[in-house]
């Protein structure tokens, strides 16, 4: 994995609210078990990782946001290519930083994420409001 | 001057001691309702006439004579046009037992006595009032009969009417607007669009709201809106207000939230308490400094809600809040600096306070 390696995050379409995604979409809920599942975007289209998620039942997504391995980097966070459940699978490993350093770093990840924009964004699926 | 009713209002707006200027419309509605009933009262007891004589209404008035504290109790006098008391006024006074009777009938779920066409008076009578408010009719020697939004929907229930009408406030997007039928039709949030009429003072607003449809530009219409039988909403058939919401607007966007289900997270996520959005949204408005700019606000997956500013000023602030307890963590981030606090968004507006000052603070 390169540096600017980018790394495909989903987006509950709850988690945006007039365009403007929460920092939640960069860090672990507590099913994650402090582990924040990404696709590894030098082996995945954004588009293909979007229908992949979202052909799975109870997976809903507005689109695909990315953050590089260089930024998860600059948060001291490591990035580990587990390949599973599929091959391109990456987590961002959150499991050694305390609750407010996870949301310190989630408002990081989400600010670089706005600004490099969405990488797909899917047309029929609106925000709640 | 003996009073002649004196109904007694609670709940709701109510508990301020007071009366809402909308609600006095529903005692003009009211009068008209006893002076029917009064009509037919009278041709039951003279039957040989065909019709009432001349001016038989013309010769009571109801007045308000004043407001006494215990809640809300109005006290309604009946005034005559003439110096003495006409000898029809005992119609009133039977007209006025009889309504509250089917008040207390439809209460308590029992058949009505009143006809039908009679019953089609409650389309005005009750109106305004919202959830959680009632009004309360003294009787002799009986409990006191309750009326409130139900009761005046089970009474319309027993009515020949097809469609009655209702006093609310809807929120959706202006999604057409006609100038040449001269209404305007309000897009839902749940779908469903209803018709209004156009009035000149809204004219701008609604543009303004037409135009900025795609952008989902929300507006708030307060009127009238009839509902058939079966409790679908119909069209508006006046409109009292139109107000053009802040696109964060934090009653809506808690609306919103509040619809979401179990499991709206990837199969994980907690359903929000719609009582306690609610609860927020009121607190939200009271407390919240109106200088500073409305967050977006997101629930979260625990079923709370963690509201957002991105400040000019180049801070990333955060709130979480938790809906039981009310506790809030505060984070504001920009660059290496880091601010974070922990508060209670108490009801007395402490933690509000706290929060404004912190909020002036970073802009």
């Amino acid at each position: 994995m390169r540096p600017e390696t980018l790394l495909l995050r989903q987006v509950n379409p709850s988690f945006v609210q007039n365009g403007r995604v929460t920092s939640q979409v960069f860090r672990p809920t507590p099913k994650d078990l402090e582990m924040l599942s990404v696709d590894n975007g030098d082996l995945i289209s954004a588009e293909a990782s979007f229908s992949r998620f979202t052909s799975t039942l109870n997976c809903r997504s507005k689109g695909v946001l990315a953050v590089s391995q260089h930024e998860c980097s600059a948060c001291c966070l490591s990035v580990i290519e587990d390949c599973a459940p599929y091959p391109e699978h990456c987590s961002i490993d959150f499991r050694a930083v305390s609750k407010s350093q996870t949301e310190k770093h989630a408002k990081f990840l989400r600010t670089n994420a706005e600004q490099r924009g969405w990488l797909f964004i899917d047309s029929i699926a609106g925000d709640d409001l | 001057m003996t009073p002649f009713l004196k109904p007694r209002f609670t709940g709701g707006r109510f508990e301020r001691h007071g009366f809402p200027l909308e609600v006095l419309r529903d005692f003009a509605a009211f009068e008209q309702l006893l002076i029917e009933v009064a009509k037919r009262e009278y041709l039951l007891d003279n039957q040989h006439r065909k019709r009432l004589p001349r001016g038989f209404s013309a010769q009571f008035d109801l007045q308000l004579a004043g407001v006494e504290q215990g809640s809300a109790v109005a006290v309604i006098a009946l005034v005559f046009s003439g110096l003495f008391e006409p000898a029809d006024a005992t119609y009133l006074a039977r007209a006025r037992d009889q309504v509250i009777a089917a008040i207390a009938s439809a209460s308590a779920g029992l058949a009505q006595e009143l006809p039908p066409d009679l019953l089609r008076y409650f389309d005005a009578f009750g109106r305004s009032l919202r959830a959680g408010e009632q009004v309360w009719f003294e009787r002799d020697q009986l409990a006191p009969a309750r009326f409130d939004p139900e009761v005046r929907q089970t009474l319309l229930r027993a009515s020949a009417a097809e469609e009655w009408s209702e006093e609310m406030s809807l929120k959706g997007r202006v999604s057409a607007v006609d100038a040449a039928d001269e209404t305007f039709e309000l897009h839902l949030n749940n779908g469903m669009k209803l018709r209004a009429p156009l009035r000149d003072q809204f004219r701008n607003d609604l543009m303004l709201g037409l135009n900025e449809y795609k952008k989902k530009r929300q507006v708030s219409v307060r009127g009238v809106v009839g509902r058939d039988r079966s409790g679908r909403l119909k069209a508006f058939s006046e409109v009292e207000e139109i107000n053009l919401l802040d696109p964060l607007d934090v009653e809506t966007r808690l609306e919103v939230l509040a619809e979401l289900k179990d499991g709206w997270l990837d199969g994980g996520g907690q359903a929000l308490d719609a009582k306690a959005l609610r609860e927020l949204a009121g607190a939200f408005d009271g407390f919240y400094d109106s200088r500073l700019a409305l967050p977006f606000i997101y629930p979260t997956a625990e079923g709370n809600v963690q509201a957002e500013w991105t400040l000019p000023s180049g801070w990333e602030v955060s709130l979480e809040i938790e809906l039981s307890s009310r506790r809030a963590e505060f984070q504001a981030v920009k660059g290496d600096q880091l601010i974070e606090q922990v508060w209670q968004l108490a009801s007395n507006g402490e933690g509000w306070s706290k929060l404004n000052a912190a909020m002036l603070g970073l802009v």
